[in-house]
């Protein structure tokens, strides 16, 4: 009985993370909010891959900005270096965290400023030729404890 | 030895003793254009705490984030805040103008400076302080990024280097190590 409970708890919070029923979701996703004169911003998220083989994100869209790029942080040393990537791939039953200083979406050229609590849709396409749809909210700081200003 | 001096600037500041101690190799005094005209030199935040980092603007996750920490950090200082100097140096002084400066730092928090110069003079600030910023070649529609290092120069009222933090450092081990200067 507490298992079937467990499980219904499971199902149910696995529902609320994604509008599809794909093998594929994001949670805890934010765009990050920068000052109206900065061009660039950043996209994160946790990707999860339920199903039972790996994927490959290979694309992200969406119109707040010219070009949408997959990057990472590689660390050299005492350098951080942004490098693009073709592809993130999320093994099966796995994630991949896009978050600061790691995994991120890189919003090159905004249309207009973002503003806070702005919702963004982005479409993530991957290899297979699955696409997921996901909305997330323009946060200052995605990561606890509000920054003052 | 590289790797013994990597490992020395990556301690946490609370790893070494309650009292912080001086960093005679890096640091000095130096003279840009700033934000704030009045305040275009270290030594005009004499008997204030600076927190200092560098960066650019077109930095959308390294130096956005580095600069949110700052402002955290001062957020929970309180009324020592205002003993606190937040200041920012750009390395991308092509791009980075007094003007652009002002409204990108006004978004993390009013008290920010910063300043920027000419290719020279940001050469020789970042020398005195070993920060490493390489332009990097690619394919993004980015344009020029900088690989770059991004640590955040706690400077007492005496504008001696006195903590490195590094962004594996806890906003409450930033916040212990100012405080115990104030
Ligand atoms: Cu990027």
């Amino acid at each position: 009985m507490k298992r079937l409970l467990l499980l219904a708890l499971l199902l149910s919070g696995c529902a609320s993370w994604t509008q599809t029923q794909s093998r594929l979701s994001v949670e805890d996703g934010w765009v990050r909010l920068m000052p109206p004169v900065a061009p660039n911003s950043a996209a994160y998220f946790t990707l999860n891959n339920q199903g039972k083989t790996a994927v490959d994100l290979i694309a992200v869209e969406s119109d707040v900005a010219g070009v949408l790029e997959l990057h990472t942080i590689v660390e050299e040393g005492e350098l951080r270096r942004m490098q693009q990537l073709q592809k993130v791939t999320v093994p099966a039953q796995g994630i991949v965290q896009f978050k600061p200083g790691s995994y991120h979406v890189m919003l090159i050229g905004l249309k207009k400023p973002l503003q806070e609590n702005q919702i963004v849709p982005f479409t993530l396409r991957f290899a297979s030729g699955e696409s997921l749809a996901v909305s997330l909210p323009v946060k200052q700081d995605g990561e606890g404890k509000h920054a003052h200003h | 030895m590289r790797l013994l001096l990597l490992i020395l600037l990556c301690l946490p500041a609370w790893a070494v003793a309650k009292e912080l101690p001086i960093n005679t190799r890096l640091g000095g005094d130096f003279e840009l254009a700033s934000t704030v005209p009045e305040q275009n030199r270290l030594s005009a935040f004499k008997g204030k705490v600076v927190l200092l980092n560098f960066g650019f603007t077109m930095c959308p996750d390294v130096c956005p984030m580095v600069l949110t920490r700052m402002s955290k950090a001062l957020g929970e200082l309180g009324k020592d805040r205002a003993k606190v100097q937040p200041l920012f140096i750009t390395f991308d002084p092509e791009r980075d103008t007094v003007q652009r400066l002002t409204e990108y730092l006004r978004y993390f928090g009013e008290d920010f400076v910063g300043m920027t110069g000419t290719p020279e003079q940001i050469a020789q600030v970042t020398k005195q302080y070993g920060v490493v910023y390489l332009p990097q070649k690619s394919d993004s529609a980015a344009g020029t990024m900088f690989a770059h290092s991004d640590y955040i120069y706690l400077l007492d009222q005496q504008g001696r280097v006195r903590a490195l933090f590094s962004t594996r450092d806890s906003i409450d081990d930033m916040v212990d190590a100012i405080e115990s200067l104030l």
